[in-house]
């Protein structure tokens, strides 16, 4: 079977090493201009050649998003930004507009390109066409299936990039400006004020129910072996924007899901337990979207949904003292003396355990943990990596065996 | 009247809006169009006039070689409005003989992709009607041929490949329609299912009158949702040089409003 990549989503610095941390072998990350999520915490250029330093130091790839759709003053400095990326010596970049791939080819600026999904690609000539460009590799349209991904790959042998999960657009990558029509916020510069999660009076007939169209996120977990059979080189998580634990969940998660299909040992039990783990931590509902069939109504929330936060994460692991051999942890949410909580981390299935010590930074023994980013130690036996993590023990393995 | 192209959407008027003096028309192609009134190639076939296919899906790999089988039987057709990419390499592939006009609303956005795309044998481009008046004045003065503006028209704001409007009604178990109109936040669109999607439009009417000029390669009349009145009306004052049409609901759409990306974010450095 071929060797596949995970690709993670980094906001910042942290979370780049947080998902490298939990398996992904790349990440892909945005600079301060030119990139959609113009509103995350994004890389400054001395930021980004650290983490190219960072993950080039363990084997590893970064991916700089430079995919809005420039308008004309947004193209000057662009020339010099794309020869710094070259200069820190960045793995590729993920490109929407084509007067970027115009310069890298003018200029012969050395760096890959990858076409981003907002051009959303679906046929081998689109993917022919930009490969004669100068186009390496195709992040798929999100609604590509599994017959056109095998005949793109088959007419075109590009590497290809295929989302697997997190929150989908409802339109195709790219067509859609409701955001600027509703909020005067460019969509395709970065500005998208995600206007699909609103709801619509029905004017036609008033009487009915408010319009809703938000897609529920993907999740690609029964359909990866079939990916990487029809030529997926590159499986690439959503979310940018998202937590450490979020990152360290889903990264971690797929990590495992993939070792496993790779070696052969996925059994049904597990992807069902994979699959309970990854929803409940994004809050919301997943599901397989394009690739098997075109999503319907089960694909879809409507009114009266509940997004409801839960408080799973407790904790992130800053340290470990081995004289009273205790977890050192910095607190995310209140947890309390006798909670059954799990840890996992970089190398370390979730390890159940019960909290039965509490000890503050002044060795006092407390009863709860209420302060978030309070550092407190927690008795546990066995050495842990730093940034493993805690979370409430909501699911248990045991139930999907 | 020969810089206008006329989207018909009503097959109906087509003799009548002849007489009025227009020559290029753009037929929304069956099977390859959404949110337009589709025609079938044979019903094209028949009219005479400069007959331009729009063709605004985008396409996955079967139907793309569909459309090529079509595209390579084609005669008398002048050339293509298109969104797929894959179709300009399909031409380049046989080589045919049709002025290629790349129609991608939101992407026109700036002179040096419209340049790279007339570099690689498009002969037009459509300038994005959603950024302003200045920006256009400037794609249009640095592009190294004329171009596709869009001087009247619904907008299509949004296009995706599911069934939205089935969704909703099986949902709420309410009588399904092909074509809804909604509103949030005072803003109006109107929805249209069909076969192969969703499409929003502007409930208004975008009026870009205030651009015309000789330089474009056509000023895009487009009559998509009009109803047979209205479009033999609307054009008729177009040739009349009237483009007030105050019997619609007209806006200058983005023409003096700026969109904005940033909220407070950093530079690079």
């Amino acid at each position: 079977m071929n060797k596949v990549e995970l690709l993670a989503p980094a906001g910042d610095l942290t979370r780049l090493k947080i998902a490298f941390l939990y398996g992904a072998d790349a990440v892909y990350v945005g600079g301060r201009d030119f990139s959609l999520r113009a509103n995350a915490t994004n890389f400054s250029i001395d930021e980004l050649k650290e983490a190219v330093l960072y993950a080039h130091s363990l084997n590893k790839k970064v991916y700089v998003t430079v995919n809005i759709v420039f308008h004309n003053e947004d193209l000057a400095g662009l020339r010099e930004y794309l020869e710094k990326l070259a200069n820190i010596n960045v793995d590729a970049i993920i490109v929407s507009d084509p007067c970027v791939i115009k310069l890298v080819n003018d200029y012969k600026i050395p760096l890959e390109i990858h076409l981003s999904t907002q051009e959303s690609t679906l046929n081998d000539y689109h993917a022919s066409l930009m490969k004669d460009l100068g186009v390496t590799r195709i992040v798929l349209a999100r609604e590509a299936n599994r017959d056109t991904i095998k005949q793109i790959k088959d007419t075109t042998n590009l590497d290809l990039e295929a989302f697997i999960h997190g929150a989908m657009c409802v339109s195709f990558s790219g067509r859609c400006v409701l955001s600027n029509i509703c909020t005067n916020r460019d969509s395709n510069r970065g500005g998208c004020a995600q206007i699909c999660r609103w709801d619509f009076n029905n004017e036609t007939n008033p009487q009915d129910p408010d319009f809703t169209m938000t897609p529920k996120d993907l999740n690609m977990i029964p359909y990866i072996k079939e990916m990487i059979d029809v030529g997926i080189n590159s499986f690439k998580v959503e979310g940018r924007m998202r937590s450490n634990y979020y990152v360290a969940t889903v990264i971690n998660t797929y990590r495992k899901l993939i070792d496993k299909i790779l070696d052969n040992s996925l059994t049904e039990s597990e992807s069902r337990y994979y699959l309970a783990i990854l929803n409940r931590c994004a809050n919301r509902e997943s599901t397989p979207q394009f690739f098997h069939e075109l999503p319907g109504v089960n694909e879809q929330y409507f009114n009266g949904r509940e997004e409801i936060s839960n408080q799973d994460f407790l904790g992130i692991v800053i340290g470990y003292n081995h004289e009273k051999k205790r977890i050192i942890l910095e607190e995310r949410n209140y947890f309390k003396k006798g909670d059954v909580v799990e840890i996992f981390g970089p190398n370390l299935d979730a390890t159940t355990f019960v909290i039965d010590e509490i000890y503050d930074e002044d060795e006092n023994l407390i009863d709860v943990c209420r302060h978030p980013r309070m550092i407190v130690e927690i008795p546990y036996e066995k050495e842990v990596l730093e940034d493993s993590m805690i979370r409430l023990k909501t699911i248990d393995k045991k139930d999907y065996l | 009247m020969s810089n206008y192209l006329v989207l018909i959407n009503n097959l109906d008027n087509f003799n009548e809006i002849k007489e009025l003096g227009y020559t290029n028309f753009l037929f929304a192609l069956k099977e390859y169009s959404i949110g337009y009134n589709a025609i079938e190639v044979e019903e094209i076939n028949k009219l005479s006039g400069n007959k331009y296919l729009l063709i605004n899906r985008i396409l996955d790999s079967r139907e793309i070689r569909l459309l090529e089988d079509l595209l390579v039987s084609l005669t008398d057709i002048k050339g293509l409005v298109f969104e797929d990419l894959g179709i300009l390499k399909i031409v380049k592939k046989h080589n045919l003989p049709l002025e290629l006009i790349y129609f991608h609303n939101h992407a026109g956005t700036n002179y040096e992709t419209i340049n790279f795309w007339l570099n690689e044998g498009m002969d037009s481009v459509l300038i994005s009607n959603e950024i302003t008046a200045s920006e256009i004045n400037e794609i249009t003065s640095k592009a190294n041929k004329p171009l596709v503006l869009m001087v009247f028209g619904h907008n299509q704001i949004m296009y995706s490949r599911r069934s939205l409007l089935t969704n909703y009604a099986k949902y709420h178990q309410i009588d399904k329609k092909d074509k809804l109109a909604l509103e949030t936040n005072n803003n109006h669109f109107i929805v249209l299912e069909q076969e192969y999607g969703t499409v929003f439009y502007t409930k208004n009417i975008y009026n870009y009158f205030s651009l015309k000029n000789g330089q474009y390669r056509f000023m895009l009349v487009n009559t998509v949702l009009l109803s047979r009145e209205e479009e033999l009306k609307v054009l008729k004052d177009i040739k009349n040089e009237d483009y007030t049409f105050n019997y619609l609901d007209t806006s200058e759409g983005f023409l003096n409003t700026k969109t904005i990306f940033k909220l407070g974010g950093k530079s690079n450095e």
